[in-house]
């Protein structure tokens, strides 16, 4: 099963979710994917003005891949309560 | 009636209240902690440690102990002998002491879990009484748009949707003044509850006289900028998600 991690709920366990979401972390921690969001945030920001190639950027493999990886991570609880039903 | 035992008994007293609110004002809150004068903090603590003595008292009742309440009360009167109660405190000294720590213990527990259900049942955004007083939480995470008081074209509950925000922050020079732009990583409060610094990365900047978006910005280079609010004349945020398309491409999209 696949978790969400572009949305930052707000949970018992996580009553203080971070100022990115899960999936904005792992992009802004390759610093190659952080300047193209970055660039493409502005040039959204700029619209008709702005560049159209940087309205969109694509994810280096790197980055998808730790994305797919968080993604179907398990949670933590489940290595001690077992599986939850979704 | 003697002053000293009293006021240490009432510091006693109030313990178990300051340590729930110790646990309460934790993490992003924890400023709040410092900032009542001590009549407040008094008037916060009081009712909470009743209650919790309250409850202890209840199960210590139901597990069959009997707390001479009486005594405390002679003490707190002057009516007995000190000899008397340090008797009584002797024999009964391994019961105190387990009452207490498992009461200290308790309210620490009880402080922080309460903060975690105001948080997570967001009884702090609907309603005022339960509100921290750190107002920049709420506005740089986008929570301020759940307060019942603010009447905005964004929808309620963005919060949980914002993936990224994004900040122009005018900042004085003396060269003049200059627009700086990019996603915000962190900030700080001072002990009065203002800002104290905001911490940006990817960030670009250019001067507000050149101020339009075909002026080329100049790339700060480095990894985080760190932006005192003495500095600060305005901060502009915009929150943004991110959309996923077929063919692999993300665009952001900004919430609103």
């Amino acid at each position: 099963m696949k978790r969400d991690i572009t949305k930052r709920h707000t949970t018992f366990f996580n009553s203080d979710p971070g100022l990115l979401s899960e999936r904005a972390r792992i992009i802004f921690s390759n610093p190659i994917d952080a300047k193209k969001v970055a660039k493409s945030i502005r040039a959204n920001l700029r619209g008709a003005k702005g560049n159209k190639e940087d309205l969109t950027f694509r994810l280096t493999k790197e980055t998808e891949k730790r994305l797919l990886e968080a993604a179907t991570q398990k949670p933590w609880w489940e290595k001690f309560i077992g599986k939850t039903k979704p | 009636m003697n002053i000293a035992i009293t006021g240490l008994l009432v510091f006693f007293f109030l313990i178990p209240g300051l340590i729930f609110r110790k646990f309460y004002f934790t993490e992003e809150f924890s400023k709040e902690y410092f900032k009542q004068s001590y009549f407040e903090l008094f008037f916060e603590a009081f009712p909470i440690a009743s209650v919790l003595y309250f409850l202890w008292l209840l199960l210590a009742f139901l597990l069959g102990h009997n707390i001479d309440i009486i005594l405390l009360g002679k003490l707190l009167m002057g009516q007995c002998q000190a000899v008397e109660v340090f008797q009584h405190i002797q024999n009964q000294s391994a019961n105190i002491f387990w009452f207490h720590f498992s009461l200290y213990i308790f309210s620490g527990f009880s402080g922080y879990g309460f903060k975690l259900m105001v948080r997570s049942k967001k009884w702090d955004r609907k309603c005022k009484i339960f509100r921290f007083k750190n107002k920049w939480h709420y506005l740089v995470k986008g929570e301020i748009y759940d307060f019942p008081r603010i009447i905005s074209p964004l929808r309620k509950n963005i919060a949980k949707d914002i993936e990224a925000v994004y900040v122009d922050a005018l900042v004085s020079t003396d060269e003049g003044t200059i627009i700086y732009e990019g996603v915000i990583f962190d900030y700080e409060l001072s002990n009065n509850g203002s800002l104290e610094y905001i911490l940006l990365t990817e960030v670009e900047r250019r001067y507000l006289k050149d101020d339009n978006y075909d002026s080329l910005p100049y790339k700060i280079p480095g990894n985080v900028l760190f932006i005192p609010n003495s500095e600060i004349i305005n901060l502009n945020f915009t929150y943004w998600y991110f959309e996923q398309w077929n063919n692999g491409k993300v665009q952001p999209k900004m919430i609103g």
